[in-house]
């Protein structure tokens, strides 16, 4: 039955539907997937793994959270000088330059397994020689003997995956931007001042690469489920705590929460590395908007502190120390 | 090479005996790169060029030395996203403003240093009050303006 505009009812009442579910789910793209778009902020400090001292509690209290943020504050910082120069020197700057976000109320990143700990290691399997990127290690000694020794953040050579808020001091891991389209979806990943990261990952069913092929940020594959977007990244030219390459995966889950949440779960899984896999969850929230520009990834250009590091290393050989 | 900035004294207040931090793990190792062994301490800097760049901004500055010489200077400040949303930006710091510049020298004795402390001539916190969006999610906190603005 039409109306006097001609327009069968049942079509309306669809409409309607339509409607009142774009009400529901308001954050959509104009194509119908769940919209992730914007740049997203990681905004509390939650540690990787549960301290012993919040064994078997996965929250803090309100009260807990106002007393450790009423810690950070009493605390000068970066402002407050060490009574070694050695030590001085290493933290380099003032108060300013340094990030100290608030105390979140999660006790771990890890929420599997429950202890918030990650898991034994797999048999045969040892322990990661550096655990957060390639090269030897700021501080391993040989790392300053060539370019090539010198771990990957001070080389420039952008951010390394899993990219997880770990040093949220120096806004390590910290800030995301989500650009979507139907078939793809990029994340560029700004980290701190090491160089930025973009992922792509493709939506469009097509398989992974070959596995001869090994990425820096691997190899992303996302589909759907419902609201959220499920990632798989293989293909890794370097592990992430030791993980084997061979068969080493990772397993995002994305979901917009609400307008202000994203909410990104990573599921980490390398039976020749782990007894089992683990998985951490990550809140990001959105910033006023002057704070919402990515800055520029560039990096090399401007990067004197590497030849400053490798010309110190000399010095320090010529004057008869290690 | 000619040396005669003044070599400052490093003040250590009690107070931070008792909560100064372990040493951060930032872009790269500053004790690699700065000599613990010589501080520097430049009463009177003049900003010459600002280079907002990463993984670190650069401050240039004239010292004016004791003897009336000018020696150019570079000094490392931190990275300018971070610098960004406090509302830093290059123009922040202007050409021909005089600045006091705490850091250490580098180890190859060139005239570089990190700026671990830039104050006004007053003693004023170089960044602060004069701009700012401020960094509501961070901690309130001694030295660093985090009230939205």
């Amino acid at each position: 039955m039409s109306n006097r505009f001609g327009i069968p009812r049942s079509a309306l009442a669809g409409l309607l539907g339509l409607v009142c579910l774009a009400a529901e789910t308001p954050h959509r793209t104009p194509w119908g997937d769940a919209d992730l778009q914007g740049t997203w902020f990681v905004e509390v400090d939650v540690p990787l793994e549960r301290s012993p001292a919040n064994a078997g509690k996965e929250f803090l209290t309100d009260q807990e959270v106002a007393a450790a943020d009423a810690q950070k504050g009493l605390n000068p910082g970066r402002n407050a000088r060490s009574a070694d120069k050695s030590q001085d020197v290493s933290g380099a700057y003032n108060a300013v330059f340094n990030s100290v976000l608030k105390t979140g109320k999660r006790t771990s990143m890890i929420i599997d397994p429950p202890d918030g700990k990650i898991p034994p290691l797999a048999p045969g399997a040892t322990a990661p020689r550096n655990p957060f990127g390639g090269g030897l290690g700021v501080g391993t000694p040989g790392a300053n003997d060539n370019p090539e020794t010198i771990a990957q953040s001070p080389r420039c050579l952008g951010v390394p995956m899993p990219f997880l808020p770990l040093n949220t001091l120096f806004a390590q891991g910290t800030v995301m931007q989500v650009v979507q389209s139907p078939k793809s979806m990029a994340i560029y990943m700004e980290d701190d001042h090491a160089g930025g990261g973009n992922r792509v990952i493709f939506m469009d069913g097509r398989p992974h690469a070959s596995s001869r092929l090994k990425f820096y940020l691997g190899d992303s594959r996302g589909h759907w489920e419902g609201n959220t977007l499920v990632v798989e990244t293989t293909n890794f030219s370097q592990g992430f705590r030791g993980s084997n390459i061979e068969t080493y995966k990772m397993i995002e889950r994305f979901t917009r929460v609400n307008a202000n949440t994203l909410r990104r779960e990573i599921t980490f899984d390398d039976p020749k590395t782990w007894s089992k896999p683990w998985s951490v969850v990550i809140e990001m929230g959105r910033a006023p908007d002057q704070r919402h520009m990515i800055f520029d990834s560039a990096c090399h250009e401007g990067n004197y502190g590497m030849t400053g590091i490798l010309v110190g290393a000399r010095r320090e050989e010529q004057a008869g120390k290690k | 090479m000619r040396a005669k900035f003044t070599v400052g004294t490093v003040v250590v207040a009690g107070i931070a005996l008792l909560l100064s931090a372990p040493p951060l793990a930032a872009h790269h190792a500053f004790a690699a790169e700065f000599d613990s062994n010589k501080p520097v301490h430049f009463t009177d800097a003049t900003v010459t060029k600002v280079e907002f760049i990463n993984p670190h901004s650069w401050i240039h500055v004239d010292v004016k030395l004791p003897d009336g010489t000018v020696e150019n200077w570079a000094i490392e400040a931190g990275s300018p996203n971070i610098l960004l949303r406090r509302g830093i930006t290059r123009d922040t710091l202007k050409v021909g403003q005089k600045i006091v510049v705490d850091g250490y020298q580098s180890k190859d004795s060139t005239h570089r240093a990190n700026g671990r402390d830039l104050t006004l001539p007053n003693g004023q916190k170089l960044f602060l009050g004069a701009t700012g969006t401020g960094a509501p999610y961070e901690v309130q906190r001694p030295g660093v303006d985090t009230t939205e603005k």
